[in-house]
């Protein structure tokens, strides 16, 4: 019985966070702009610019191309104004420093992609609070708002 | 005994709040417990120099309450302490975008961003924005509307959804006329509601006061804000073939609350028909960091009665009090993208 019943919260629990975890959807069709077979990974792209301004923020990289030049790659991301309320401004990513793009570029092909996944070469989300966003009306999730996992 | 278990296991099922519960006890083993620091201790509400409640500052939304009552729900119009608990503890083990799709790209396209461009509010107590009704659920539609819902219906003059809503002609990305409301900068929508409070869209407004007028600015995550200006000098309303997508707003002070009409929508709202749809809105300075703002909804040939909404609205410090600049169209770099690879995909299928 007792086995019954873990098995039954466990099918119930698994229903609830597949709802849960469902991504949430974003407000306009980015596949219209990205192409979804043209997915981009740059481990090693070095930040030129970066301009928090809506509708999105984007941020140049350098990133060195197969034959060993150098391209520079403008990478959209999220809107600026939820980073400003927790307290990441355009000096929290400066120029010259390193970071993972994960992503996808745009449909005419030119050097510019959406940042699927930012990150730092040490895994570390870009953007990350560091000690959380203090703000008090947000939930705290460890590894989004705070570095503990 | 048995019976003890079956009983749980009945909850479990029947109470959303309580599987979210299970969850976080489940992956909870690794969360973290650190707490946001706590709202700062509300004094009494002020007047303005001329004596009126202030309504003045930028207020936010700060918890997330959903729009209608849901089945599980029904004659629960507030949640436990405890139910409130689990609802949060549940959304901080959510990994939300930073979770890839394995399956399919185009899936993973459209979740743009990871999770870090997203801000999760913390649960309120509340089950549902509106208050009236009783039951929290919107009115059952009347037997006019229900008919201007269907395909025939449709055809007539229901008005539409003009002036950038989202929708016109089924969000084809091909064309900037047809795109969706967000992408274009058209800026905000009435009744601004906060309906996805992830992305702070309804979520943040700043109120300017004078005797004669109070102007509000409504910020809308990215697509630009939308400013309106309720007269308070008893002015009559535009003439009523003057439609805009903000409306015509009128404003007058009954006791400390601010009471505004707003008429002369170029759009309705959920199907209402924009030549006889109003909305009244009532704002209260609770107290030195809160901000009520209820809004009744009537449209007599759209719901069988008027029905109302409760948004609350709070303050935080001002490091995080402030408007971000709305200047959309500048940077839209997204809507050259978009229709770019609309005449892509066109070239390919040629």
């Amino acid at each position: 019985m007792r086995t019954r019943l873990i098995v039954g919260a466990i099918v119930i629990a698994g229903a609830a966070s597949l709802l849960i975890q469902a991504p949430l959807w974003a407000h306009h069709a980015f596949s219209a702009e990205f192409d979804a077979n043209k997915p981009v990974h740059f481990p090693d792209a070095t930040v030129t610019r970066v301009q928090l301004i809506n509708p999105h923020s984007w941020i140049y990289v350098d990133v060195k191309g197969a034959d060993g030049k150098v391209e520079n790659w403008a990478i959209e991301a999220g809107s600026p104004n939820i980073l400003m309320r927790r307290g990441i401004t355009k000096d929290t990513v400066k120029a010259g420093q390193k970071i993972v793009v994960d992503g996808y570029q745009s449909k005419d092909g030119s050097r510019r992609a959406n940042g699927r996944d930012l990150t730092l070469p040490d895994g570390t989300k870009l953007f990350l609070g560091g000690s959380g966003t203090g703000a008090p009306y947000e939930v705290q999730r460890p590894g989004i708002d705070t570095e503990e996992k | 005994m048995r019976h003890r278990y079956l009983a749980s296991i009945a909850s479990l099922a029947g109470v959303v709040v309580l599987v979210s519960l299970a969850v976080a006890s489940m992956a909870g083993q690794t969360t973290s417990t650190s707490k946001p620091p706590a709202l700062p201790k509300p004094g009494p509400a002020p007047k303005t120099a001329w004596g009126e409640p202030d309504l003045q500052g930028t207020w936010f939304v700060m918890e997330a309450v959903p729009f209608e009552r849901t089945a599980a729900n029904a004659n629960k119009p507030l949640l436990t302490d405890e139910e409130v608990e689990a609802a949060d503890k549940a959304k901080a083990v959510n990994v939300g975008r930073n979770a890839r799709n394995p399956n399919s790209a185009t899936q993973d396209v459209e979740g743009a961003y990871n999770a870090v461009f997203n801000s999760i509010l913390r649960t309120s107590k509340r089950t549902s924005m509106i208050i009236d009704p009783p039951d929290g659920r919107i009115p059952p539609l009347t037997a006019e509307a229900q008919q201007r819902s269907t395909p025939q219906g449709r055809g007539g003059a229901r008005g539409g959804a003009g002036g950038g809503a989202r929708g016109g002609r089924g969000n084809a990305n091909d064309n900037p006329e047809t795109t969706a409301q967000s992408p274009r900068c058209l800026g905000v929508q009435m009744p601004f509601l906060p309906l996805n409070t992830a992305f702070a869209q309804g979520t943040v407004m700043e109120i300017i006061q004078g005797p004669k007028s109070v102007g509000i600015y409504m910020e809308d995550d990215h697509a630009g804000g939308g400013n309106r200006v309720i007269f308070l000098d008893g002015r009559p309303h535009a003439p009523s073939n003057l439609k805009s997508v903000l409306g015509d707003s009128r404003g007058k002070w009954e006791g400390n609350t601010l009471v505004v009409e707003t008429t002369n929508f170029a759009q309705g709202f959920r199907g209402s028909n924009p030549d006889t749809y109003r909305m009244i809105e009532r704002y209260t300075r609770v107290d030195s960091h809160n901000l009520r703002r209820d809004i009744t909804f009537d449209d007599p040939q759209t719901w069988t009665r008027p029905w109302t909404v409760r948004i609350e609205m709070g303050k935080v410090d001002d490091s995080r009090h402030m408007i971000f600049d709305s200047a959309c169209h500048e940077g839209n770099y997204g809507m050259t993208g978009i229709l770019i690879g609309a005449r892509k995909e066109e070239a390919a299928t040629k």
